[in-house]
């Protein structure tokens, strides 16, 4: 055979095999309320890499092998158990892939799961559960901004978490915001397909973490310097601009992509039920060093998911009153912010609470990069309690938990700046 | 790569390989996937411009067919087979136009992300059998980073003992195409009668590497690489031809 000849037998090959194409399954992971309370998330397990000599090259690894029968396998499941497939994401970091399986109005989810948790093909299988970001939907708070109460200017001369991988787990971010455009390292959409989705709740919460310093212009993020990943895992419901959802399918999808980015810090100002899927990447994420900030939602007892997460730092609002006692307090009221439409505005809620706090965790982290979760615990600790209720752990104090990581005074300490190397003369 | 005539002789009547060894995995596989509960099994089928293996040309830069199976226990067992159309031409021995290997092992994926494996292979070629060979391995992935080192007593068949170390890694450029990278490294021992004489090195290292772009289109894979070999006639008495750096196409469909 002819050079020439062979390379028209492989663009044949190749358009042949391009026809096979069509059968790739879409990401369609948008999940109304109404749908997601039908579907389910049916985990296969998916091996480790090893030794496969076919393909283009022999011994290499191949990330995508077994994924046809995967599939199969999938596909198997819905017409056994009556259901729909509506997508599929591949999450390494549990050894799984992750399928979304519709299940038809007629058919009760919890004896479908319980059912198809005994077939030995299937590693795992849950509910798909809905999360809320935890905002106030009151926009009349005009007071003062909080974030002075954090003396940041002064904390900015000590760090401004330089180099530290934020990874936002929100709605939509306007990338090019003026005090964002350039600050968000890496963003991605997992609801859909969509590029530069603005939403408000999301926009907002990057703001309060990493807005931009120093450009005469809107406000100062706590952690100016730290590198922000914009995960759109939630999504605004409409008519209603300061509401958003999120579901596990969704969420798992971004913790996954934080993982593997290597995300030192992870916020989540969102909360709704315990969530077994999200409960094992966030195991993972945290055993990688990852430190989990999550807003506590008042509707349950517990803090809500994933503030209940026992590695998790949940933070809720300074005026909430029933908080859990595992739970940090934050300023909640009367934050600036980044609004989409290149505006500024204030926002309140346990959600930019928890925002404020992961920025202060990245400058904990600029400082001490080697820090574990619970060496953070404990410079967040503080003697402060709440007067409303003495059981709450503490009141974040952002001076004395970076004067701590120090092991110097870090604010309001002009007379000690002789002694510490690491405030400016 | 010289083999001593009488050593080679008594290598190929103890090693001499009769179809057994390949039944055997096959029957293996037949019987995994018949019983394996959450068990899973691939395959693939590809098409390229020139089989490179280890950097070396097996199909004289012409097109090669290819089909690959794999079967994955729940537990971390793994066993597979893979074909290929070769062309070559040992020095002194048949033609061979069809290669096989036959691999199984154990990968367990560690709580860090990281996951470790051990195996074996055994390859072999229809026509000139002289030339099979196996060999057993190790080998580690993280994240898209993967390395693995094979240890061979009679690397295609000769007398001598061989080592190949790889280093592979991916870097995604979008949803679906990624860049791979591959570095490898065979160390042999060459034991010419006449080295201690003329103070030749008896360990001979050849370095082989690949640069490819892929693109995923869900159970379509495409291909194209360069790759090169620092020696351009590193298995000569082997392929009978030599292997000039290249460019590589392929195009696989996974089922």
């Amino acid at each position: 055979m002819t050079t020439h000849a062979a390379w028209r037998v492989l663009l044949v090959a190749a358009l042949g095999a391009l026809s096979f194409a069509g059968r790739a399954e879409g990401i369609d992971a948008v999940v109304e309320p109404q749908a997601a309370a039908r579907e389910v998330l049916v985990m296969l397990r998916l091996p480790p890499p090893h030794f496969r000599p076919d393909g283009a090259y022999a011994g290499g690894y191949s990330s995508r092998s077994g994924s046809a029968d995967r599939q199969r396998i999938a596909e198997d499941l819905a017409v056994r158990f009556k259901l729909r497939i509506k997508g599929s994401w591949p999450m390494p970091a549990l050894g799984v892939d992750c399928f979304v399986m519709e299940a038809p109005e007629t058919l009760p989810l919890e004896p479908l799961i319980e059912r198809m948790s005994q077939d030995t093909r299937v590693e795992s299988v849950q509910a798909v559960n809905l999360f809320r970001v935890l905002s106030h939907d009151d926009p009349l708070y005009p007071l003062q901004p909080t974030a002075a109460l954090w003396h940041l200017d002064e904390l900015h001369r000590v760090a401004t978490g330089k180099n530290v991988r934020v990874a936002s787990i929100d709605t939509g971010v306007e990338l090019d915001h003026p005090d964002l455009n350039g600050r968000v390292l890496l963003a991605r959409n997992f609801v859909d397909g969509r590029d530069a989705v603005v939403e408000l709740h999301g926009t907002a919460v990057a703001g309060i973490i990493g807005a931009r310093a120093d450009n005469q212009v809107g406000i100062v993020g706590v952690a100016p310097g730290s590198q922000l990943m914009a995960l759109r895992a939630c999504w605004q419901v409409a008519g209603d601009q300061r509401a958003a959802v999120c579901s596990s399918f969704t969420l798992a999808k971004a913790l996954q992509f934080a993982i593997d980015n290597n995300a030192r810090v992870i916020n989540l100002s969102l909360g709704g039920p315990r969530d077994r899927l999200l409960e094992r990447l966030l195991a993972v994420a945290a055993s990688r060093g990852a430190v989990i900030v999550a807003a506590s939602d008042s509707r349950f007892a517990d803090g809500g998911f994933p503030a209940s997460f026992s590695g998790a730092l949940a933070v809720a609002a300074d005026d909430v009153q029933d908080a859990p006692e595992a739970v940090y307090l934050a300023p909640g009221r009367d934050i600036p912010t980044t609004l989409p439409g290149r505006r500024w505005g204030l926002v309140g809620g346990s959600s930019y609470a928890a925002a404020q706090v992961a920025g202060l965790v990245a400058l904990l982290v600029d400082v001490a990069p080697d820090q574990t979760t619970g060496q953070i615990r404990e410079s967040l600790n503080t003697s402060e309690r709440p007067a409303a209720s003495s059981r709450h752990r503490a009141i974040v104090d952002a001076c004395a938990a970076v004067a701590r990581t120090v092991g110097a005074c870090a604010c309001g300490c002009k007379l000690a700046r002789g002694i510490s190397p690491l405030l400016p003369h | 790569m010289h083999a001593d005539a009488s050593s080679r002789a008594a290598f190929l009547r103890c090693c001499r390989i009769d179809g057994s060894v390949l039944r055997g995995v096959a029957a293996f596989l037949l019987c995994a996937c018949a019983s394996g509960a959450g068990a899973q099994l691939s395959g693939t089928l590809s098409a390229v411009s020139d089989y490179r293996y280890r950097g070396v040309t097996f199909s004289d830069r012409k097109p090669a067919a290819q089909a690959g199976l794999a079967y994955d226990d729940a537990t971390g067992w793994y066993a597979g087979a893979f074909g290929s159309t070769v062309r070559l031409a040992p020095l002194g021995l048949p033609d061979s136009n069809l290669q096989g290997i036959v691999y199984a092992g154990y990968a367990t994926r560690l709580s860090s992300g990281m996951s470790l494996e051990a195996g074996g292979d055994y390859s072999a070629f229809g026509g000139s059998s002289d030339i099979n060979y196996g060999e057993v391995f190790v080998g580690g992935a993280i994240e898209n980073l993967s390395a693995r080192i094979y240890f061979s007593p009679r690397y295609f068949g000769q007398p001598t003992h061989a080592a190949y170390g790889e280093i592979n890694a991916t870097q995604p450029l979008s949803e679906s195409v990624s860049l791979h990278l591959h570095a490898g490294l065979l160390r042999y021992r060459y034991d010419n009668p006449y080295g201690a004489m003329y103070g030749i090195e008896p360990f001979r290292n050849v370095i082989d590497g690949r640069i490819g772009l892929r693109a995923d289109l869900d159970m379509v894979q495409l291909e194209l690489a360069w790759v090169g070999v620092n020696n351009h006639a590193a298995a000569f008495l082997v392929t009978g031809r030599s292997s000039p750096n290249g460019v590589v196409a392929s195009v696989s469909i996974s089922f």
